[in-house]
């Protein structure tokens, strides 16, 4: 049974696109909502959402693309970042080992909203078959599996707020029982006009947001081997029926207390109350980030963490499953 | 832990729904005597589309409010519950779900937004409100997940829902997939010239693409001693599984089989047995130019001489492919293989190709005992699962 390390972490977010930049927006506690600019949102309760502006793709590719949806953009960049942070080679001789766990709760909206569209209005025979392979919700898991080589263990998360969280739990236990060396794991949602006016009929607490979050989750004898650099430890990670009851298992298996928590973030779209803790509330600055929502609170955590410390990061969704993370400062 | 074999997972309820049958009796009767079941499609008007002819679930209605695909989920899930005798003093907190789908009911979200309908309607775009409706009606009140991979997701959802109750998160999960033949996803699949006006002839010289299907498959899977306590009647066991992804192209395999072979290789470790254990493979086989030849290469790797000896079916003749629901319903049939110790036929097969030279049991089904059957699948962006059944102690 391995340790699993997180030796790079990716944040494509309204607060910032990058760790160093999104490490400065916690530090100065920076609010990325503002009036929603990305489509029409009138009528809706609230017309505030935490949007990613100015980011641009083609920085983060490794080839030219034709096309791409905004989902899969937000999760290129963020994956990049992840990769590079961690400096891992993916080569022929370990890309089986070297696998892709990630999660988004709606997908590719905007494809799927253009190629419905081109049926409507153009009918069956001209609808673009270019399009429509991006309009599964597991292309954007597909296009970062092709883009980086990775071979290995290959899963895609499209359950709702809690996709990200599954996706990060999953690529722990895939890692801790050796089905893979290293998992680029995370989750991305990109904010369109349907899934922005559908939070806004939920009554979320917080204003919704889009971004992504990846990490590169890896044995930690894997990463000593390669040099990778040093970070921090992901000491449990465990999926239940709730966040509550999630938290009480991944402290057992860490062996820790509640008083050895220094830092909790509660990514659920309805956070609960995490009496005596630490809480450091991220979704004031990033909106609720639906399926990235795990993943940005995990590397926030991380990059807050202090060392030799403990941190927790915990996501339920009502009617999904609850996810809960320790993470141990190096 | 995952492989911690204190905790084995067997299968104790099936349910299928498709266009071979609206029970596990029914399809299994449909696909042992070689019935095509491919129809005139008439859930829309095919007037402007080249292919008429799919795996349409006839004259189904959803109950009030449900759409295709939701339904089809509730319908397979109910039969396999029900099938599996589960306790009235159960704890929902043990017992789980995850689904897989490619489409689930995206199109009835794009229709609602495109008329602007209640906002509240567009949760469709998000595939857990299937989920949540089939956990609701059986009172599986524990973990809930949805797992898309394409066309492998049936098996993928099987192999999560295997770690989920090895892991001891649950003690029982309903498994499965599900998808429905909308004018969305087949105006796609024939603008990527997936399918043919033909017959689907998998692994034979003439085949000329595949044609899709609808329906759900959903095994309720259980910890091995939790059914033996409640004096269930066992099916089988699911021993392990494995998903990857080719990392090669959006639609075409990648040369060799290669990413199958590595996924089916990944089962037969997870489930800690050997190639020459297996006894049968019930192929993705989808009838398509570039899978079929693919798939036999990757088959003849994995069990080198013995490929030959190893009867090799694709169900997908006599029913269509399903979809997101394709490889689940084709784990039901793995199990009947095992129960009944008859392995379906590849059907409309004639012309052997030289490319594709197994035993792929032409046209008539095979009676022979199978202990261990290996389930193939593979989608749309490289994805692959495989998932390993075998014959409960």
């Amino acid at each position: 049974v391995s340790e699993v390390s997180i030796t790079g972490m990716g944040v494509v977010s309204a607060i910032g696109v990058g760790r160093d930049k999104f490490a400065a927006a916690l530090k100065a506690r920076r609010c990325g909502i503002s009036e929603v600019t990305g489509f029409d949102a009138e009528g809706c309760r609230c017309l505030l959402a935490a949007e990613v502006v100015d980011f641009d793709v083609e920085a983060f590719l490794e080839s030219r693309k034709n096309y791409l949806d905004r989902n899969t953009e937000l999760a290129f960049g963020a994956a990049r970042l992840a990769l590079d942070d961690s400096r891992l080679r993916i080569s022929e001789e370990n890309a089986e080992r070297i696998g892709l766990s990630i999660g988004t709760a709606f997908g590719n909206v905007e494809s799927v909203l253009t190629f419905h569209r081109q049926l409507v209005e153009k009918g069956a025979r001209l609808v673009s078959p270019f399009i429509f392979p991006h309009t599964y919700n597991n292309t954007t898991a597909s296009l970062l599996a092709i883009e980086y080589n990775l071979k290995g263990v290959h899963a895609n998360f499209s359950s709702g707020s809690a996709a990200g969280a599954e996706a990060i739990a999953y690529a722990y236990e895939n890692i801790k029982v050796g089905r893979a060396d290293a998992i680029l794991a995370g989750g991305v949602e990109a904010l369109t006009e349907p899934v922005f006016r559908f939070l806004d009929s939920q009554s979320l607490p917080n204003p919704s947001g889009e971004g992504a979050g990846m990490v590169v989750l890896e044995s930690a004898e894997y990463a000593r081997r390669r040099g990778a650099p040093g970070g921090t430890t992901l000491t449990s990670c465990v999926v239940a029926c709730d966040a509550r009851s999630a938290l009480e298992k991944a402290k057992e298996a860490a062996g820790i207390s509640d008083e050895q928590i220094g830092l909790l973030i509660d990514a659920s779209p309805f956070p609960g109350d995490w009496d005596g803790l630490n809480v450091f509330d991220l979704q004031q600055l990033t909106g609720h980030t639906i399926a990235a929502s795990f993943p940005l609170a995990l590397v926030a955590c991380a990059l807050m963490l202090p060392e030799s410390g403990f941190a927790a990061v915990v996501a339920g969704c009502s009617g999904a499953a609850g996810v809960a993370c320790i993470l141990q400062g190096g | 832990m995952m492989n911690d074999n204190d905790r084995k997972v067997v299968v104790t309820g099936m349910g299928v729904i498709c266009c071979g049958g609206r029970s596990v009796g029914e399809f299994w009767n449909s696909i042992c005597e070689g019935r095509d079941c491919i129809r005139e499609i008439t859930r829309f008007d095919t007037s402007r589309h080249k292919i008429k002819r799919g795996g349409e679930v006839a004259g189904f209605q959803p109950e009030n409010g449900l759409d295709f695909a939701t339904a089809f989920a509730v319908e397979a899930a109910r039969q396999a519950v029900d099938q599996a005798g589960l306790a009235a003093d159960l704890d929902g907190t043990r017992a789980g779900i995850v689904l897989g789908t490619n489409f689930g009911a995206v199109d009835v979200a794009c229709d609602a937004f495109r008329r602007g309908a209640p906002p509240a309607e567009f949760e469709k775009f998000c595939f857990m409100h299937t989920i949540n409706e089939v956990a609701r009606r059986l009172n599986f009140r524990g973990i809930a997940s949805c797992l898309s991979l394409s066309c492998a997701s049936g098996n993928a959802a099987i192999g999560y829902a295997l770690d989920m109750i090895r892991s001891g998160v649950a003690d029982v999960m309903i498994a499965g997939g599900y998808d429905a033949i909308t004018e969305f996803s087949w105006s796609g699949l024939s603008a990527l010239h997936t399918m043919t006006t033909e017959k689907v002839r998998p692994f034979d010289k003439n085949r000329s693409q595949t044609i899709f299907s609808e329906g759900a498959g959903v095994l309720l899977l259980e910890e091995a001693n939790h059914a033996l306590a409640r004096g269930a009647e066992i099916l089988a066991e699911v021993a392990g599984h494995g998903f990857n992804n080719n990392a090669f192209h959006m639609t075409h395999p990648d040369g060799g089989g290669y990413g199958m072979l590595v996924a089916m290789r990944m089962a037969l470790h997870d489930a800690g047995i050997s190639p020459d254990e297996i006894d049968h493979i019930n192929s993705h086989g989808t009838g398509t130019k570039l899978n079929d030849v693919a798939e036999t290469q990757a088959i003849k790797s994995l069990l080198g001489k013995r490929a030959y000896d190893v009867p090799v079916n694709s169900i997908k003749s006599s029913i269509g492919h399903v979809m997101g629901a394709a490889s689940a319903v084709e784990a039901v049939a793995c199990v009947m293989t095992i129960l009944e110790g008859v392995i379906p036929p590849t059907i409309n097969y004639e012309t052997p190709d030289p490319e594709c030279d197994l035993n792929y049991v032409p046209n008539k089904a095979l009676e022979k005992r199978v202990d261990c059957v290996l389930n193939n699948a593979a989608g749309i962006g490289g994805c692959n699962s495989a998932v390993i059944f075998r014959r409960w102690r």
